[in-house]
C-alpha cells in the first residue's frame, strides 16, 4: 500500500457521508491527523525519540516535539483535503441527478 | 518526486511507510527463521548484547552468504553508498552537483581497476566463492526488503536499492586502495626540481629520518641478495610546471600496531594491539563480526561489502595492519601524436591509445558522456584544456597506479583467517598486493612478527620520485621486489615488533619504496615498549590512549629561547606561560595543545610559503625537516622572507608566528579560558557519510592529536583498538566510534562511542562452539535451508 492509501480512505468517507464542507474538512483532518500523530507519537516515546531529534535536526526543526505536530498536520491536511475532494464530488455527483429530475 | 534535495513530504512523514518506520524499538529476546532455496545446510546466527553477529554455518558457501546477509541487514545503505562514491555514480542519487566528482572517479579508472580486480578474484575458486555467496546473501536481504523497510537514507535522498554484484566488492577494495595508496607528490617534486635543483630536494626532502626509529630496527641484516635495480641509459626527463592543487598523503591516514613476546608478560604468551586511523563516519567504516565454519573460526572487523575479517584473530593467531604508505603512483608525461590523443609516442614508434566511454547518470537532467584515454602505462585523467581536479594531477600525463594491476587481496584474508601459525600467515600475505600494510602477527606458540608487506615495483630512485618519459620504455616498470624481499622480522631480540606508518627500513635497505611520515608516533611507541614489563593487556589500552606530543617536546625547548619575553603583551604573556610550562601531553582539558597547534602552523607556513607556496605548485618540507632546519641550521637562509628587503631571522618569525597565533585565538574563542582547552577547540566530529546534518556525534571533548598514538584529529582517528591476548584461550578487547547498526533509529547505532571517547574497551564474545545460551546472546536468527 502507498502512502496516499489514507487519503483514497477519508475521500471515501467524504464521499459515503457527506456533512458540509467545513465539517468534512474537519473530520479528514481530524481522523487522519489524530492517526499520525498516535502512531508516530507511540514510535516517538517508545525510543525516547532518538531518530525524531536527528530527523529535526536534518529538517532545522528547531524541537522534535515539531516533528509530531509537522507529522500530525501534514497528515490531517491530507485527510482533510481528501474527505473534502470526495465530498464535492458527491456534490457534484448528486447536483447532476437534481438537475435531471 | 524529490524536489532539489528535499525529500518528497508524505512519503517520508507517513508513519506507516516513512522515517517513522526506521524507529527501532529495543530489541526483544526471540529466534527469527528464515528460508532460503541456495543454502546448502542450516546456518545460525547468534547475536550478542553489542549486536555483533556470530554466524555458525556448516559449510563455506552458506557461511558467506550468511555474512552477507547480516552485513545488509545492517549496514546496506552504507555498503550500496559507497561503492557508488567509488563508481563516480554519486549524481545518480545526488544530481548536478556532484558530476565533477564523480567524473575524476571515472578518469583516474576507479571502476576499471575493480574490474581488473574481480577477473583475478574470479578465476580463484576460493575467492570466487566467498564473494559469489557473499553477493547472493546480501541480494537475499534487498530481496526480503518493502520500500517501508528500507534505510532511512533511501527514504530521505528518495531513492531504491539496487541489486549487490560482486563487482561492487571490489570497488570497496579499490576504494581503501585509492585512500591509502593513491596519492603522489611526483608533480610537486618534479616542479621543486626544476626551481631548486637537486642538491636542495636531496637536502629538505631526505627519504630517511634524523636518527631513524623504523618499523624493521636498524643493523637487521638483509637475509636476501638484493636485485640489481636499473639505471635508464638516456638521461631525459621532463620539466614540468603545471599547475596542482595540494593532493599529498594525508596524514590522518595512519595507524599503529604492535605485539610484544611472551618473555614481556604476565601471562607468558604475546600480546598484539592494532588501531588503524580512519577518517571517522557513522555508519562506522568497521563491521565486527564472527565467522564459524568447519574451516575457521575466526572474529574481527571488516569493510561492510567485504567478505571474510580484514584486523582479527582465531583460536591460534591475530594479526593487525597499519598503512605501508608506499609509494605506487607514477606519472608519465606523453607524447601526443595530435590533438585526438589517438596515438601516442613510445619505444620510438606511434602506439595506439584505447578509450572507455563514460556515462554519468545524472537525477533529473540529461546524462553526460565522458572520454577516457589510456596508454598502456594508464589512464590520462586530465586533458589539456581542462580545471584541475581536487588532485596532484598534470595534464595530458598517463596514471601508473599499482591499483590497476590484477590482484586478489580477498585470498590473503581468506588464508589468514584460517592461518595457525607464521607460515601460514607468510604464505597468506604473499597474495597480498595493495595497499601495502605492515601486518603485525602474534599467536599462541609464542611468535610475534611483522611485515612490511605488499607489491613494490622495482624503480630506481629519480624513476619514483620525479615525473618520467612516458616515450622512453626504460622509464616503464619492468620488474618487482621479490615478496621474500619485502622488509620483514620474526621474533627480534627487543622482544616486540611495532609499527606507526613510519620509513620501514634504514637506509641499508636496498629497495625505493616511498617517502613516509614522520616517526614521532612509532618512535613513542618503541620507546614505551621497551621500558615496559610484566605487560598486561590492559598496559596497551593505556598506550593505545598514550597523548604524550613528541614533536612538541622535540622542538619547543628551541623556540622558547627565541621568544622575546620583555615584548609580549598581557595575552601573550599567559599564552607563553601555559606552552612553557607544558609537560607536552595533549589531554582534552589542556590549553598549550590548542596554542601550539596553531603556532607550529603558522611557524611552518611562515618559514617555506615565500619560497614553496604560490599557486600550490611545490611541496612544502616536512614538520620532522623543518625540526631538525631550526634546530640544527638556525641560520639557513630559509628563514629569510625572500619577498621584503629586509632579511628576517629565525628568531624574527619565531616572534611574530607566536603573536599572530595569540592574536588569531583571541580573535577566534574570546580571552584565554575554556574555550581555549584543547578537547573543545579540537571537537571531533563523526560526520555521518552522507553529511546529513542531524545524524553525526559532532563536537566531541577527547584528547590526543595527528603525530601522537592516540590520533585523533579533527575527523579522522583510531576507528578500530583492539587488543589480543594470545593465551591458551585467546581473549580480546575492542572498540570503535559507532555502532554495529548502521539505522540511525537505532540504539546500536551510536552505542559505542561514549566508550570509545573514554578509552574504555569491550570484552569482545569469541565463542568456540554454538552456545545458543551464552548470557550474552539476545537473538537468534536460523536461516533454514530450502526443502
Amino acid at each position: 500500500m502507498p502512502w496516499w492509501s489514507v487519503a483514497i480512505v477519508a475521500f471515501l468517507i467524504g464521499f459515503w457521508k457527506p456533512i458540509n464542507g467545513w465539517k468534512t474538512f474537519g473530520s479528514g483532518f481530524v481522523g487522519v491527523g489524530l492517526l499520525w500523530l498516535i502512531v508516530a507519537g507511540y514510535l516517538h516515546y517508545r525510543s525516547n525519540g532518538m531518530l525524531t531529534i536527528k530527523v529535526g535536526q536534518l529538517i532545522h526543526l528547531p524541537s522534535s516535539t515539531l516533528m509530531l505536530i509537522l507529522t500530525a498536520v501534514f497528515g490531517g491536511l491530507v485527510g482533510g483535503m481528501a474527505a473534502v475532494t470526495g465530498f464535492h464530488l458527491r456534490l457534484l455527483l448528486s447536483g447532476e441527478q437534481n438537475s435531471k429530475k | 518526486m524529490r524536489i532539489g534535495l528535499v525529500p518528497p513530504v508524505g512519503k517520508f512523514l507517513d508513519p506507516f511507510h516513512g522515517f517513522w518506520q526506521n524507529v527501532e524499538l529495543k530489541r526483544l529476546e526471540k529466534v527469527y527463521q528464515l528460508d532460503f532455496d541456495v543454502l546448502q545446510a542450516p546456518v545460525t546466527v547468534l547475536i550478542d548484547d553489542r549486536l555483533v553477529s556470530h554466524i555458525f554455518a556448516e559449510n563455506d558457501h552458506d557461511l558467506y552468504f550468511a555474512q552477507g546477509y547480516v552485513t545488509a541487514k545492517d549496514r546496506l545503505w552504507q555498503m550500496e553508498f559507497q561503492t557508488h562514491v567509488v563508481a563516480g555514480r554519486l549524481s545518480e542519487i545526488i544530481g548536478q552537483r556532484t558530476v565533477e566528482y564523480d567524473r575524476f572517479q571515472r578518469r583516474i579508472g576507479m571502476t576499471y581497476a575493480a574490474k581488473n580486480m574481480l577477473e583475478t578474484v574470479m578465476r580463484n575458486p576460493l575467492s570466487r566463492e566467498i564473494v559469489s555467496a557473499y553477493t547472493v546473501g546480501v541480494n537475499a536481504y534487498i530481496d526480503s526488503l518493502s520500500p517501508k523497510g528500507y534505510p532511512i537514507e533511501y527514504k530521505i535522498f528518495d531513492y531504491t536499492p539496487e541489486p549487490w554484484t560482486p563487482l561492487k566488492c571490489m570497488l570497496l577494495a579499490k576504494s581503501m586502495t585509492w585512500m591509502l595508496a593513491g596519492s603522489g607528490t611526483d608533480l610537486k617534486m618534479t616542479n621543486t626540481l626544476a626551481k631548486f635543483g637537486i642538491d636542495t630536494v636531496e637536502d629538505l626532502f631526505p627519504r630517511y629520518p634524523q636518527n631513524p626509529d623504523p618499523v624493521i630496527p636498524k643493523n637487521t641484516p638483509w637475509n636476501f641478495d638484493p636485485l640489481p635495480v636499473g639505471k635508464p641509459q638516456k638521461e631525459a626527463y621532463p620539466d614540468t610546471m603545471n599547475q596542482a592543487l595540494p593532493f599529498e598523503p594525508n596524514p590522518a591516514n595512519g595507524s599503529n600496531n604492535w605485539a610484544v613476546s611472551g618473555t614481556k608478560t604476565v601471562s607468558g604468551y604475546p600480546i598484539l594491539a592494532n588501531d588503524p586511523h580512519l577518517d571517522l563516519n557513522l555508519p562506522s567504516i568497521w563491521y565486527e563480526i564472527q565467522l564459524f565454519s568447519p574451516s575457521v573460526n575466526v572474529y574481527g572487523v571488516t569493510i561492510p561489502g567485504a567478505p571474510s575479517v580484514l584486523i582479527g584473530f582465531n583460536q591460534k593467531i591475530a594479526w593487525g595492519m597499519t598503512s605501508g604508505g608506499d609509494d605506487v603512483t607514477d606519472w608519465y608525461q606523453i607524447k601526443f601524436r595530435d590533438d585526438t590523443l589517438n596515438e601516442y609516442f613510445h619505444d620510438d614508434t606511434w602506439k595506439p591509445t584505447t578509450r572507455i566511454i563514460e556515462e554519468i547518470k545524472v537525477r533529473g537532467e540529461k546524462k553526460i558522456q565522458d572520454t577516457v584515454v589510456y596508454t598502456h602505462h594508464g589512464p590520462i585523467p586530465l586533458y589539456s584544456d581542462e580545471e584541475t581536479f581536487d588532485g596532484n594531477i598534470p595534464r595530458l600525463h598517463a596514471m601508473r597506479w599499482l591499483g590497476h594491476d590484477p590482484s586478489n587481496e580477498f585470498l590473503t584474508f581468506y588464508r589468514l583467517n584460517r592461518a595457525q601459525d607464521y607460515q601460514d600467515y607468510v604464505a597468506a600475505l604473499s597474495h597480498y598486493s595493495c595497499p601495502a600494510q605492515n601486518f603485525v602477527f602474534a599467536d599462541t606458540a609464542g611468535d610475534v612478527a611483522i611485515w612490511h608487506n605488499g607489491k613494490f615495483p622495482l624503480r630506481f630512485q629519480r624513476q619514483a620520485r620525479f615525473i618520467n618519459d612516458g616515450a622512453n620504455p626504460e622509464h616503464d616498470w619492468q620488474k618487482w621486489v621479490p615478496h621474500q624481499h619485502n622488509p620483514h622480522i620474526k621474533n627480534p631480540d627487543r622482544g616486540f615488533v611495532s609499527s606507526a606508518n613510519q620509513n620501514p627500513t634504514n637506509s641499508d635497505y636496498p629497495y625505493y619504496l616511498g617517502w613516509f611520515f614522520p616517526q614521532y608516533r612509532g618512535k613513542r611507541i618503541n620507546q614505551q615498549m621497551l621500558e615496559m614489563d610484566s605487560i598486561i593487556p590492559d598496559d596497551f589500552r593505556l598506550l593505545q590512549l598514550d597523548n604524550q606530543n613528541l614533536q612538541a617536546s622535540l622542538i619547543i625547548p628551541s623556540l622558547l629561547r627565541f621568544v622575546d619575553i620583555d615584548r609580549l603583551t598581557l595575552e601573550e604573556t599567559q599564552a607563553f606561560k601555559k606552552i612553557s610550562t607544558w609537560d607536552y601531553v595533549n589531554d582534552a582539558n589542556q590549553i598549550a595543545p590548542t596554542v601550539f597547534d596553531i603556532w607550529q602552523k603558522r611557524l611552518h607556513a611562515a618559514i617555506w610559503s615565500d619560497e614553496f607556496g604560490g599557486n600550490g605548485s611545490y611541496r612544502f618540507p616536512s614538520s620532522a625537516r623543518t625540526i631538525q632546519l631550526i634546530m640544527d641550521e638556525p641560520n639557513a637562509p630559509w628563514f629569510d622572507n625572500i619577498h621584503t628587503e629586509n632579511k628576517e631571522s629565525l628568531q624574527q618569525l619565531v616572534n611574530s608566528s607566536f603573536k599572530d597565533t595569540v592574536t588569531e585565538l583571541t580573535k577566534q574563542l574570546g580571552e584565554m579560558g575554556n574555550q581555549w582547552r584543547w578537547g573543545k577547540f579540537k571537537g571531533v566530529d563523526i560526520a555521518h557519510l552522507g553529511r546529513l546534518p542531524g545524524f553525526g556525534k559532532m563536537g566531541l571533548n577527547v584528547g590526543g592529536g595527528l603525530g601522537i598514538v592516540n590520533a585523533i584529529g579533527k575527523t579522522s582517528g583510531p576507528s578500530w583498538r583492539m587488543i589480543v591476548s594470545l593465551e591458551p584461550e585467546v581473549k580480546a578487547w575492542g572498540v570503535y566510534p559507532g555502532g554495529q547498526s548502521g539505522n540511525p533509529g537505532s540504539s546500536y547505532y551510536d552505542n559505542f562511542v561514549d566508550a570509545w571517547m573514554e578509552g574504555e574497551l569491550d570484552e569482545l564474545l569469541f565463542l568456540k562452539s554454538m552456545d545458543t545460551t551464552h548470557y550474552r546472546i539476545q537473538s537468534v536468527i536460523i536461516l533454514e535451508a530450502g526443502k
